[in-house]
């Protein structure tokens, strides 16, 4: 691999690692299986992309891009919460509904920001390369969100979301609102797949109604992949397993690209997604059992 | 002297077989990124390297051609961009929209050419037809839709209704389909919309419609190429024709189509490539549309439903599928 | 301090699963009174509790804490005055938290959730000393995930808990049915110190007539949804096991086939 081709999958790795943020926060905090986030990827790239081709302040436009995610995820806990609707079925009618509303925001399929003005046009033209520039305000953005996000997970507040996930009784008898831990949960993790879509539009020049397609599977797979890797039960450990396990997801696809290794081909590529996936979820129940059988022995 | 004039011609000799073996191991890097694979696409691809052979660029000689689908996934197609980026080839070709996007956007000094893309200016790929600038040039496939439209209106004279199956969410689609309303308007002629989202919705986009039009339109959508079969066999137990928007249709039962082959799109596009090999800057080659305005027909498959094609069509077609 | 006005829990309403748990109880829990409560089976005694925790929604009926009309109230805002133990002990604590964390939950129990972190060297302090009091060695293990420790051991982590915050209603659900008889006593015990050291207005549900007796000041029974018995004072003093089974079986109106889960 090229250091240009892995220079380009950090950036992606990272700006997917904010995906697997959110989906960690829905499938391990709140246990809320949500497929909203293949909507909210693309709806934040539509978000920054009509809006910073509208004139507006790129980084007021990525904030429009969170909320919109958050917005997204706010429809779902409503479906989920108030109607009552199973979680993921729930999901799955704010994700198709996305859809529309993405072409709807954008008045068309596809939007180009190339030759627009960024978040990362200063960056790139400080005289710096303009890889490493851009790689540079990627981490900066992915380090200030995962502080955010173990800080938040530390408070009062955060380790009732915590408990929402897993006995809701207890933390309504604790005093807290499980529906609202449920919205805020949502409205965040959506938040920041928005927040990720709009990364990627503007770091890839275009926003693209098809790119939220399989976001929940690489979510996931980041998540189990890191988590498998890199096990803890501190929640910055766990955080940043997932940001982790998001990059060397990538990486396995830049391996899965390079023509010819291992005799791999692109088309590949859902099954390797499929086998790491699997493989990090049999390996610590097999782990397990080793462990088990050895302490019958013994 | 004698002595001198031998030296001179062995210098003559050793620099003129350094000068051609330089010439001869040049040996020239062509990167190719594709949306997703189907007919369409792939025609192209085979297209550019036949039309780069041609030229004399021969893979596995003088050539080297890399090529990477990202399966319909825009966040594969960017990372694809970055790989070829790195692997600093002479050319990088996009087919179709957001692939060329991505190339484009990853680099600002590499050649990019893109192909198969309908509406360049509006994916802001160049900003100039005529002089492009930059580092991006290419082929865009904008489909002749207004001549589909008389052509369809010359196969049913009193067409009232042509229903069209495409997936909104793709660009190039969105872009044909205004141009179909906007022709058929001209001619009083009413345009009914079948939505699918993916190819498996194709055949039941195409069984809702059939009621209600004439004739079916397929435009060159991915969704719907990937799914032709499917749409003409919807559309053939309703008895009702499919006009393709792209002749590779025609091997599916479509019964007639105006247009490009992909194949020749693809080897259009080997002329820009070579522009750059030879040291052309891409921002110095204008955009051009593709080329060809070839009539297939398919003869069986119109007997079938009962329809005759005109005498004077069968007359001036190129490729009849009898 | 805690006021039930003619309280009507009906389940599954209106379908062949009707059932009429509680038939208008009223009951005025005056401020630091214990007060205990016995039935059978389906008598109503959980169902009770959960009108005044808010678990159970009442279908007539008003529910009071400290003159506040509390009736509408979810059981999330109820917690604000009603600190709760269950009869599972899994249900009290959360097991992938610690338990530092666990007791940090409980100790924001009556305030605004916010940035605040949870766990300051402050409450830590506070969450060792408070769970010394147990005697468990739990204050050397306060990073351990709950999910590690005992069913009793986690009881004795409820009670602690239901105390780190500042409310004078403790419910307990049978709080100490799950245990093996060895920790109930211990969790029984524990329960009378800190509802004695913190004040506490209790309502206490047990299927054991010894424990009814030998905890609190006063006694109810219930029985099909209805108050039955209502005994305090120096009239709850002369009573014992035998006499309370007796009146029991009065209001049963049979002879018990099964006394031995009353008499545990």
């Amino acid at each position: 691999m090229s250091l240009f081709a892995f220079l380009g999958t950090l950036e992606i790795g990272l700006i997917y690692g904010l995906v697997a943020l959110g989906v960690y926060l829905t499938f391990r905090i709140l246990d809320f299986p949500d497929l909203t986030v293949d909507g909210s990827f693309p709806m934040g790239g539509a978000v920054v992309a009509t809006a910073i081709v509208a004139g507006m302040n790129p980084w007021l436009a990525t904030v429009l891009a969170f909320l919109a995610g958050a917005a997204s995820g706010l429809v779902t806990a409503f479906l989920a919460v108030r109607c009552g609707i199973l979680h993921l079925l729930a999901s799955i009618l704010t994700m198709i509904a996305a859809f529309s509303i993405n072409i709807r925001i954008m008045g068309r399929p596809n939007m180009a920001l190339l030759g627009d003005a960024t978040i990362f046009t200063p960056f790139e033209n400080m005289g710096v390369d303009p890889t490493y520039a851009r790689l540079a305000v990627v981490f900066g953005l992915v380090l200030l969100s995962f502080l955010f996000i173990i800080r938040l997970l530390s408070s009062d507040f955060g380790l009732a979301l915590r408990a929402t996930g897993v006995n809701e009784q207890m933390v309504a008898a604790q005093g807290g609102s499980t529906a609202l831990y449920t919205y805020f949960g949502l409205a965040l993790s959506n938040g920041f797949v928005g927040f990720a879509g709009a990364l990627f539009a503007m770091t890839s020049s275009f926003a693209d109604v098809t790119s939220g397609v399989g976001t929940i599977v690489v979510g996931l797979a980041a998540v189990i992949l890191g988590q498998t890797l890199l096990p803890g039960k501190r929640i910055w450990v766990a955080v940043l397993a997932v940001i982790i396990g998001s990059i060397l997801y990538r990486l396995a696809v830049a391996f899965a690209l390079s023509s010819g290794m291992f005799g791999m081909q692109p088309s590949d590529l859902n099954l390797i997604t499929a086998t790491l996936v699997a493989a990090a979820l049999i390996v610590p129940k097999m782990k397990g059992k080793l462990q088990f059988k050895k302490s019958a022995k013994a | 002297m004698k002595r001198l004039k031998r030296l001179a011609a062995i210098g003559v000799i050793a620099v003129s077989c350094m000068i051609s073996m330089e010439a001869f191991a040049q040996n020239y890097k062509i990167a190719v990124s594709q949306i997703v694979e189907h007919p369409a696409l792939d025609a192209t691809r085979q297209g550019l390297l036949d039309g780069l052979k041609a030229k004399g660029y021969e893979e596995g000689k003088n050539l080297t051609f890399t090529f990477q689908t990202a399966q319909g996934n825009p966040a594969i197609g960017v990372q694809i961009a970055k790989q070829f980026v790195g692997e600093k080839p002479d050319v990088l070709v996009g087919i179709a929209t957001p692939t060329a996007q991505a190339l484009a956007a990853a680099t600002r000094t590499i050649p990019v050419v893109f192909t198969a893309v309908t509406d360049p200016l509006g994916a802001k790929l160049i900003k100039n037809l005529e002089h492009p600038g930059g580092n991006v040039t290419g082929l865009s496939d904008l489909t002749p839709v207004a001549q589909h439209v008389d052509l369809m209106q010359e196969i049913l004279p009193d067409l009232k209704a042509i229903g069209v199956v495409y997936n909104p969410g793709e660009a190039n689609a969105v872009a044909l389909v205004e141009l179909l309303k906007k022709a058929a308007k001209e001619k009083n002629i009413a345009v009914v919309e079948g939505i699918a989202m993916k190819s498996a919705d194709v055949q039941s986009a195409a069984r809702i419609i059939t009621s209600k039009v004439q004739v079916i339109y397929a435009p060159t959508d991915n969704t719907v190429a990937s799914a032709i079969d499917a749409l003409v066999g919807a559309a053939n137990q309703a008895k009702i024709p499919v006009v393709g928007g792209s002749t590779s249709f025609i091997e599916n039962g479509a019964i007639a189509s105006l247009g490009f082959d992909y194949y020749q799109v693809g080897v259009q596009t080997a002329d820009f490539v070579e522009a750059i090999f030879k040291g052309k800057k891409p921002g110095d080659i204008p955009v051009s549309f593709a080329k060809g305005s070839d009539l297939f027909l398919n003869i069986p498959a119109a007997e079938k439903l009962g329809i005759t094609l005109p005498e004077a069509m069968i007359k001036r077609a190129t490729t009849i599928k009898k | 301090m805690l006021h039930l006005q003619d309280i009507h829990v009906t389940f599954n309403g209106g379908t062949i699963l009707e059932n009429h748990a509680l038939r208008g109880i009223s009951l005025t829990v005056p401020e630091h009174q214990f007060l205990t409560i016995i039935g059978s089976n389906g008598a109503g005694k959980s169902t009770l509790l959960g009108a005044a925790s808010g678990e159970t929604p009442t279908s007539t009926g008003r529910v009071e804490i400290d003159n506040v009309d509390v009736t509408k109230w979810p059981v999330y805002r109820r917690a604000m005055y009603a600190a709760r133990v269950f009869q599972n002990p899994l249900a009290g604590t959360c097991a992938t938290l610690t338990i530092e964390e666990n007791m940090a939950l409980a100790y924001s129990r009556v305030k605004r959730r916010d940035w605040r972190l949870a766990l300051s060297s402050k409450r830590r302090k506070l969450f060792r000393e408070r769970i010394s009091i147990l005697g468990l060695g739990l204050e050397d293990r306060l990073s351990d995930s709950i999910g590690l420790l005992s069913g009793g051991q986690r009881q004795a982590v409820s009670l602690v808990m239901a105390t780190l915050a500042d409310s004078r209603l403790l419910l307990l659900d049978e709080h100490t049915a799950a245990l093996d008889p060895r920790m109930a006593a211990f969790i029984l015990e524990l329960t009378n110190t800190v509802v004695k050291d913190f004040g506490l207005t209790v309502m206490m549900v047990t299927h054991s007539m010894k424990d009814a007796l030998a905890c609190g000041d006063r006694t109810i029974m219930l029985h099909q949804g209805k108050t039955v018995l209502d005994v305090a004072g120096e009239e709850r003093d002369k009573l014992d096991v035998a006499h309370l089974l007796e009146m029991f079986n009065k209001v049963r109106g049979e002879e018990l086939t099964d006394d031995s889960l009353l008499l545990s």
